[in-house]
């Protein structure tokens, strides 16, 4: 039980609906300043108390039409009551909100009344469907629909029609609606429905995985919920399932450069016997060439070679980081190379490129 | 009677209140929960009920049909 009510905010397009509520009830409403009456069921008022700040926007609650339905007449019975009172005050914050619509002309109020415009139209229907339903005598047809539909099958047209409606719904985003907040019972029902079907991933490649879906969707849909709303609850449940046993993406890509790193020390570690040249190459990777050549002449197999070899092997590990080498290698006599033969190529690459710079000024002056 | 159903889906899907303004929606909603009951009535209810459903529908569908229109083409 609550001592305090607590107050929340909900933005509706910027414009601010406070709301105290105390022992999961609304205790005070306020729009614009003015004490409204508002009634929302007690999971909308759950959706609020748990919502993480104590100001919410009403983006949130997008596809939820119960909440959307509240609003929306406590906003409409505002407005109402500003226009039979000419509050100016009022009307002109609902004048420069954008709770109205953007068929305003210069003149507010004229253009809410305008018998044409969307406000009068849509009220005039309504009170003409009313007729309609008030001859059908709506409650006693509402009953007797819940006694017919129950555990029902739909059939062909309508199969397809919910099937139109399926393939029109939102593809799931981690990123969105991963954390988006849905009905409470909606979750029960995915969680209930993927732990009975034994479903842990989800291809959208396979069809008994999309059947799967399909058949939540139907459920969901058979229990009153938005197929919006079951396509995102069937996703979210399974990405939530799947990270409370595997962890997320994130996490599991760290643990793999954990890994990695792990890998490279002990190879490393095991580098550092310097048995075979292979060993050599993993400890000396970062080294200058001088360093190199400390490490390799107590390299074993190294030491095991003839002097043929060992000067390949020299030329390959060490003298190889200077690319240009490469280029002009098969120039240099390969079995005398020494430290000497470096030398006397670089003098002689030196030599070319001046030859080449006197080259050009002579044809430039020609 | 599948025309009748095809009509009502059509005018479900058409009124959808993200189209209006807040002050507006939940007059979109209520037609849209009214359509919906018509729908599941045409639907499920048999001989004298039907006929009735029939009859309510051919009546929604005629009263919403300037809403629609506008819904469609934009408010």
């Amino acid at each position: 039980m609550d001592l305090f009510s607590k107050r929340y905010t909900i933005l509706v397009n910027d414009e601010p609906v406070e709301l105290s509520i105390k022992n999961n009830k609304i205790r005070n409403a306020y729009f614009m300043d003015n004490r409204m009456t508002i009634e929302l069921s007690e999971d909308i008022i759950k959706q609020i108390q748990t919502y993480p700040s104590t100001v919410i926007n009403a983006d949130k609650f997008d596809g939820n039409a119960e909440f959307t339905k509240a609003i929306s007449k406590m906003m409409s019975q505002q407005l109402d009551l500003a226009i039979l009172r000419n509050d100016k005050t009022t009307l002109s914050r609902f004048a420069r909100s954008g709770l109205v619509g953007d068929d305003k002309t210069a003149d507010f109020l004229q253009s809410i009344n305008n018998p044409t415009g969307a406000r009068k139209l849509l009220i005039n229907t309504v009170d003409k469907t009313n007729t309609i339903f008030k001859v059908l005598k709506l409650d006693r047809f509402l009953d007797k629909l819940k006694e017919k539909i129950a555990d029902t099958k739909a059939d062909a047209f309508l199969q397809a029609f919910q099937q139109d409606q399926f393939n029109k719904s939102v593809g799931y985003d981690s990123k969105l609606h991963l954390n988006k907040q849905l009905d409470t019972e909606l979750v029960t029902l995915a969680s209930n429905f993927l732990k009975n079907h034994n479903i842990e991933v989800f291809d959208a490649e396979k069809v008994e995985d999309k059947q799967s879906e399909e058949l939540f969707m139907q459920t969901a849909l058979r229990n009153g919920f938005l197929v919006d709303d079951a396509k995102i609850a069937f996703h979210q449940t399974l990405e939530k399932n799947q990270i409370s046993k595997y962890g997320t993406i994130k996490d599991n890509l760290n643990l793999i450069e954990k890994f990695k790193s792990n890998i490279e020390f002990l190879e490393k570690q095991d580098a550092m016997k310097n048995k075979t040249l292979k060993d050599f190459s993993t400890v000396s990777e970062d080294m200058t060439p001088v360093e190199k050549i400390d490490i390799l002449v107590k390299n074993e197999e190294y030491l095991n070679m003839n002097e043929a070899q060992k000067l390949r092997v020299e030329n390959d590990v060490i003298y190889d980081d200077v690319p240009i080498t490469d280029k002009y290698l098969s120039n240099i006599d390969t079995s005398s190379a020494d430290m000497g033969g470096y030398q006397e190529f670089n003098y002689n690459n030196d030599r070319l490129k001046s030859q080449h710079q006197v080259n050009t000024q002579l044809n430039t002056q020609q | 009677m599948q025309e009748q159903i095809k009509a009502l889906g059509k005018a479900i899907e058409a009124l959808d209140h993200n189209k209006v303004s807040w002050v507006n929606k939940h007059l979109v909603i209520d037609l849209h929960e009214k359509a919906t009951v018509l729908l599941k009535s045409v639907k499920h209810f048999e001989n004298d009920e039907l006929q009735k459903a029939i009859n309510a529908s051919q009546e929604f569908l005629k009263d919403t049909k300037d809403v629609i229109t506008k819904l469609d083409g934009g408010f």
